[in-house]
């Protein structure tokens, strides 16, 4: 199979900017470029600055926005990004294991309501990932399934990626001068039907706006910022669910033993797990083992043998 | 202080009076239950667009009927936007000066024609895995029992 994000990479010309930033290596380096156009505010003209703010402002306006049936459909071609690269393992019980652990996890987020519902897919790939496309559509690898010692670990991988959701992230990664642009074609549009130009004009647009994400999703991160605040987002969802938060730490903790530095999966598009655990740390205090039900490490344990996992 | 307090529950009270507003539901359906609860009885099924009247919120969730006077049932609030969503450009609201920001056209922007575009310039997409995806459903007795069966004990949030 073709590297992935090679794949990904060839779908659109990448921003000078961010290509710079990928090509200059490291991830915090990479995630200081979320914001581009705020980070290059020191090196425009003042004009150039006014209308950037002005842009800003209108797009923090509008982004609310998006419809959830819009987020539903950008999700979507997410998706059909990712699997475009990617080859799903779709079995029963495995697939339907998982997202009856993934949907119970939504329904106790602020969120359990999305345009398309929640739907969950196992990647059958041993790099250490996971992704969140916008709407509700989670993807975890096999690698990433095998760190996870038991049902709370994997409840903890599922209920970051669930928070990401549920916080927009994705939706945030769009560029924001494509937004508004894109923005104000659909409000014109509002009062006819969509003309070939326009459909031409939006099509570009969603193009654009799925590259973005993707981009961000698969190369280049999300911000610290949002990863911490989907850890915590986490935490809070599985308290609510039942599920011991140390879910996360132990998932955590293994991630750190086996992902390497510089390597193409979480390694490249988050924080240092060693950094996040001590967040979790300060937030958990000393926390409490993880005990799981007899049926709980039963169902687990089915699971792993319906993925084939040592 | 103490003189402020009747004044302050004549407020809350003059907003309860007003409490019931409109709501419209912004994701393909909806569930309406007898119980503000995921395991709650279903007593319909609410379509995108369809406007309620919101009675009254209990955390997360909505009692809302179809009209004034008429039974009604609990909707978590995430399905639902104050904004109005008019099915079609010729449907009431959708003209008539009302802005984006007080009515979203269902369908429109980023819609079902953008994508089919949009699939027919990147003949690559998979998307058939992600409608595979989408296709998957569950009965809510089998979603309860998955929770049911593992001993947890929520600590509360919308499926409570």
């Amino acid at each position: 199979m073709t590297d992935p994000r090679k794949f990904l990479l060839r779908f659109s010309p990448v921003p000078a900017l961010i290509l710079a930033a990928v090509l200059s290596g490291s991830c915090a380096g990479v995630a200081r470029v979320g914001s581009a156009v705020a980070q290059s505010a020191g090196v425009i003209s003042a004009d150039q600055a006014a209308s950037i703010t002005r842009s800003a402002e209108a797009v923090e306006k509008s982004f609310e926005d998006i419809s959830p049936e819009q987020e539903y459909y950008i999700g979507r071609a997410v998706g059909a990004n990712l699997m475009a690269a990617y080859r799903p393992f779709d079995r029963d019980p495995a697939t339907r294991y998982l997202n009856l652990l993934g949907r119970n996890l939504a329904l106790y987020s602020d969120r359990p309501e999305t345009f398309g519902g929640w739907h969950f897919l196992i990647l059958d790939s041993d790099e250490i990932n996971a992704f969140a496309a916008p709407g509700g559509l989670i993807f975890v690898s096999r690698g990433m399934i095998s760190c996870a010692a038991g049902e709370t670990a994997l409840a903890a991988v599922l209920a970051h990626e669930i928070s990401h959701v549920q916080l927009a992230h994705g939706l945030k990664a769009i560029r924001k001068d494509r937004l508004t642009s894109a923005l104000a074609i659909i409000g014109t549009e509002a009062a006819k039907s969509l003309g070939g130009q326009e459909l031409k004009d939006l099509t570009r647009m969603f193009e654009g706006s799925i590259t973005d994400i993707t981009r961000t999703m698969v190369n280049s991160g999300y911000s610290r910022n949002l990863e911490e605040d989907a850890d915590a987002g986490a935490v809070a969802l599985l308290r609510k669910a039942g599920y011991n938060p140390e879910g996360l730490a132990a998932m955590l903790e293994e991630m750190k033993k086996r992902l390497k530095p510089g390597g193409p999966d979480f390694a490249k598009t988050h924080p240092d797990p060693a950094y996040r655990i001590g967040l979790l740390r300060k937030r958990l205090g000393p926390g409490e083992p993880i005990r799981e039900t007899p049926a709980m490490t039963t169902r687990y344990r089915d699971f792993l043998g319906a993925l084939g996992s040592r | 202080m103490r003189r402020l307090l009747p004044a302050v529950f004549l407020v809350f009270a003059a907003a309860a009076l007003h409490a019931a507003e409109t709501a419209y539901v912004q994701v393909r359906e909806t569930q309406i239950r007898e119980n503000p609860s995921f395991v709650g009885r279903i007593l319909a099924v609410a379509p995108y667009g369809q406007q309620l009247r919101v009675e009254r919120k209990s955390g997360a969730w909505s009692l809302v009927s179809p009209a004034a006077g008429r039974a009604g049932g609990w909707v978590h609030s995430s399905a639902l936007s104050a904004k109005k969503i008019a099915l079609s450009a010729g449907s009431p609201g959708a003209s008539g000066g009302a802005s984006s920001q007080e009515v979203a056209l269902a369908g429109k922007g980023f819609n079902a024609q953008v994508e089919a575009q949009y699939r027919a310039d990147n003949a690559a997409l998979d998307y058939a895995t992600i409608d595979r995806m989408e296709a998957l459903r569950f009965s809510p007795e089998e979603l309860a029992l998955f929770m049911t069966q593992a001993g947890l004990a929520p600590a509360g949030g919308g499926a409570k």
